[in-house]
């Protein structure tokens, strides 16, 4: 038995009328990893702002080290050795590692003592082999590398000892996944307590060794390694008996029994198309790509080698600086964004929180803005005819977007990406740019995403799929292409294809 | 959700009464430090107003240019940019009111000159707003700064000009401009300088407030101002949207300038109109943007300016006094205004 850190009984947290976490029992040990499992909306980050302080504990008590908290908000939690890695990280993009690490540290006084500071990180870097350069810029780093800023950041506090990640592998390559989840095991041999939140099953088996799963706000079972932990179990617990079947339809994503198909023509034609960056870089240079109604092209590639660019590109967002882009038979190098949303131009973006999200907007407002053709009413917009539409939509049910009256800030990001992805569906796309769609999401949605999307696939609809789970991308894809060493490499068929030479392709290109 | 609504605005009433009586606790402690008992201070701003149209007209008289500028600053902060160039456009458009009103109205009717004016102090207030405005959209310049420095800008041109150009060359010798024609001036209310511009102002704000919440339009500028991003990803023409925007809000300011002009200041001096443009500015900034609490806000501004002179003559405390009962009504409404975090 591990020393308890932490112990927390029948916490409580409502928002008005809704009720977020209930009756929530937990206690923690130092030296082990424990998951929260449990869908979009269960309630798993409102637990985790709870015991980091963030929001204020509305029933229940909290204890550190058997002493029960009165007054709480982070500083104090930060005091007691409570670290939090968000999972929008923190960082000021223009300053260096070690300016944001500065920002963080409470303990140095005024003066800035870059010299202490540096020694200390590149000490704990390597202590934990973090790889963080502290005078580099976070905004020349990938999502991974500012992790381990993150990470780095809450471990330059002495106090230390329990370590909170939330949804930690959603920004992670498939590669960075492994080497993340060692990290985690690192961190409790070495004495932390770790709660991971995350609704990848396959990541709880490998490293949690107590997994509570959440369901609507309420922690409804527990398992310990020892009793044996297996994925079936826990995704039946997480989305309750009665969704038992659909969670078994992932369990069948093989990709057996896919059929290849053929296409005649291309809807969206791209020739010798050359983008560049934010920082004015070429990132995609002289490439073609050809996507015809009827097909799902998946995109492979490391994050950050085009993906963003490219989709802003073909949505209109960015000017290309060379090269044509043709949608059905027409040019659209140079057409705005609203005649490419006539001609049926969607989009789901890499980051919907920066690009679509409306502060003070409820959700019923954010399908005003783009997705469903609304009627008027006087100089307004009929409200009431936009919330029946809204109610029969199909589409919104099998994403289980969340009710029309929530403020879209305050939904968590799954259900963001939920009402985002909904809105791109419905009203008749021609040519769907989805990027990352699973990301964020629990199974039954990503399940849910992914029916959608070969169901928009076989109503003719072109859809450009951007992804890092190859496992994904091979699943839905009909032809694939990659992008690295800026290029655009393909189109190839997934069935000749298997993820050692996609992977091949990510890192060398298709070097002759 | 109604209910939701009806409790924010209690809320909104509660936290509004805490705010006036805690700012009216500070000052008195100021008011102390004076030796000053702070009852009968309050009396005497109150007794002000009582029986005597005169300070109850003035009220009126700096409210209309307030509560317009504030929305002046309103607008353009609804679609995400910042126009603190109110005080500059206003005092545009009352140069403007007046050099147009003594070199080619004086002739005409007042029904057909005072429109004439009008016309030209909301274009000398948008053309004020033009120039920030295409150094933002073109050369992508920070319109806070710009518009802030307009605001000198026009300062100094009004006083080259009242020193020079449009001298009144019958006014002694004054750096004063000429006065307006009799009839191109805005009659007054009877005994006050109060006048009808004070219900035209309450209506821009009663328009501006069913505009960004009763229409497509206000919807979409609103999302314009709330994230630009996402207004583009859906297709909405962003830059015209807050260009449109923007001229409106400082067209607005200008006209304010032209009613002060027509109906208070009547000539150009170097100090016309000085003050309002920043008053407007806080006026709807304390309020977090809200046309209908603007017009509330405005009116205690005005109150306080307009009983600042009073105050001085009964109670022997200097008229700066009032500045600070302003300064400190202000800045208790302003924190109190502030979302808390974890609402």
């Amino acid at each position: 038995m591990g020393e308890v850190l932490m112990r927390a009984e029948g916490l409580k947290k409502v928002f008005g009328d809704f009720v977020a976490n209930d009756g929530i029992n937990l206690e923690i040990e130092k030296g082990k990893i424990y998951a929260l499992a449990g869908e979009n909306g269960a309630g798993k980050s409102t637990l985790m702002k709870m015991l980091y302080g963030v929001y204020k504990i509305d029933g229940g008590k909290l204890f550190i080290d058997g002493q029960e908290m009165e007054k709480y908000n982070p500083s104090i939690a930060r005091e007691k050795g409570i670290g939090m890695v968000f999972q929008d990280f923190r960082l000021v993009p223009a300053f260096t590692a070690l300016e944001n690490a500065f920002l963080s540290v409470e303990d140095m006084g005024n003066y800035f003592d870059k010299k202490a500071l540096r020694k200390k990180m590149n000490e704990i870097s390597a202590k934990y082999n973090l790889g963080v350069n502290p005078d580099e810029y976070v905004w020349r780093l990938d999502l991974g590398q500012r992790q381990h800023i993150e990470i780095l950041k809450v471990l330059l506090n002495n106090e230390t000892r329990i370590l909170i990640f939330d949804e930690p592998t959603s920004v992670l390559a498939p590669n960075e996944i492994e080497s993340f989840l060692e990290l985690l095991t690192t961190f409790r041999d070495a004495g932390f307590a770790v709660i991971l939140i995350t609704h990848k099953i396959h990541e709880i088996v490998q490293v949690a060794d107590v997994v509570h799963i959440l369901r609507k706000g309420k922690m409804v079972h527990t398992f310990y390694r020892e009793d044996g932990l297996h994925e079936k179990d826990i995704v039946a617990k997480m989305v309750g008996t009665e969704d038992e079947k659909l969670a078994n339809v992932q369990a069948t994503y093989t990709g057996e029994g896919k059929v290849v198909r053929e296409y005649k023509d291309f809807a969206l034609k791209c020739s010798h198309m050359t983008i560049r960056d934010d920082y004015g870089r070429i990132i995609i240079n002289n490439s073609d790509l050809q996507i015809a109604p009827g097909m799902i092209m998946g995109v492979a590639g490391i994050s950050g080698n085009g993906q963003r660019e490219l989709t802003e590109a073909l949505y209109g967002i960015r000017k290309i600086d060379a090269g044509k882009i043709s949608f059905a038979g027409e040019d659209v190098t140079t057409a705005n964004i609203e005649t490419r949303l006539e001609k049926g131009f969607r989009i789901l973006s890499e980051d919907p929180i920066r690009d679509n999200l409306v502060p003070d907007y409820s959700v019923l407002k954010h399908m005003a803005i783009s997705g469903f053709d609304y009627k008027k009413k006087l100089l307004d917009i009929d409200w009431e005819d936009l919330q029946r539409q809204m109610d029969a939509c199909e589409e919104i049910k099998d994403l289980n977007v969340p009710p029309s009256d929530r403020r879209a800030e305050k939904l968590s990001g799954g259900n963001i990406q939920r009402m985002v992805f909904a809105r791109a569906i419905i009203g008749n796309p021609k040519f769907l740019i989805v990027s990352y769609p699973s990301r964020g999401l629990d199974i039954a949605t990503v399940n849910a995403v992914h029916e959608t999307l070969e169901r928009l696939r076989d109503a003719g609809v072109a859809i450009l799929f951007i992804s890092e789970d190859l496992n994904e991308l091979f699943t839905l894809s009909d032809r694939l292409c990659v992008l690295s060493e800026n290029m655009i490499h393909g189109p190839y068929l997934p069935e000749d294809f298997d993820a050692e030479k996609i992977g091949t392709i990510m890192l060398k290109g298709a070097g002759e | 959700m109604q209910i939701a609504k009806t409790n924010a605005i209690k809320k909104g009433v509660i936290r509004f009464c805490i705010g006036a009586a805690a700012s009216l606790g500070i000052f008195a402690v100021f008011l102390l430090t004076q030796k000053q008992n702070p009852i009968s201070v309050y009396m005497a701003i109150i007794h002000c107003f009582v029986n005597n149209r005169y300070n109850v007209g003035e009220i009126w008289v700096h409210m209309t240019p307030i509560l317009i500028t504030g929305m002046a600053a309103l607008i353009p902060s609804k679609v995400g940019l910042c126009n603190c160039g109110g005080e500059g456009q206003l005092i545009a458009g009352a140069l403007a009111a007046n050099v147009v009103g003594v070199y080619c109205c004086s002739g005409m009717p007042g029904y057909l000159g005072i429109p004439i004016m009008m016309v030209a102090a909301v274009a000398a207030g948008m053309l004020c707003g033009a120039i920030p405005l295409i150094g933002k959209m073109c050369l992508n310049m920070n319109e806070t700064l710009t518009t802030l420095l307009m605001n000198y800008i026009v300062v100094k041109i009004v006083a080259f000009l009242v020193y020079g150009p449009i001298k009144d060359p019958n006014g002694n010798n004054y750096p004063m401009s000429a006065k307006l024609a009799e009839q191109l001036r805005i009659t007054s209310f009877t005994g006050s300088r109060g006048n009808w511009t004070i219900f035209v102002a309450v209506i821009i704000a009663i328009v501006v407030w069913i505009v960004f919440n009763k229409t497509e339009l206000g919807f979409k500028m609103k999302v314009v101002g709330g994230n630009g991003r996402a207004a583009q990803f859906a297709g909405y023409k962003v830059k015209k949207i807050q260009c449109i925007s923007f001229l409106v809000a400082s067209g607005l300011a200008g006209l304010a300038g032209g009613f002060f002009m027509s109906s208070v200041e009547i000539q150009v001096r170097e100090t016309t109109g000085s003050g309002y443009g920043f008053m407007g500015f806080l006026a709807t900034g304390i309020v977090g943007d809200n046309p209908l609490l603007s017009i509330v806000s405005s009116f205690m501004l005005s109150a306080l300016k307009a009983c600042g002179a009073t105050l001085e003559v009964n109670t022997g405390l200097r008229s700066a006094a009032s500045m600070i009962l302003m300064s400190v009504i202000l800045l208790v409404i302003f924190a109190l205004g502030r979302r808390k975090r974890d609402e």
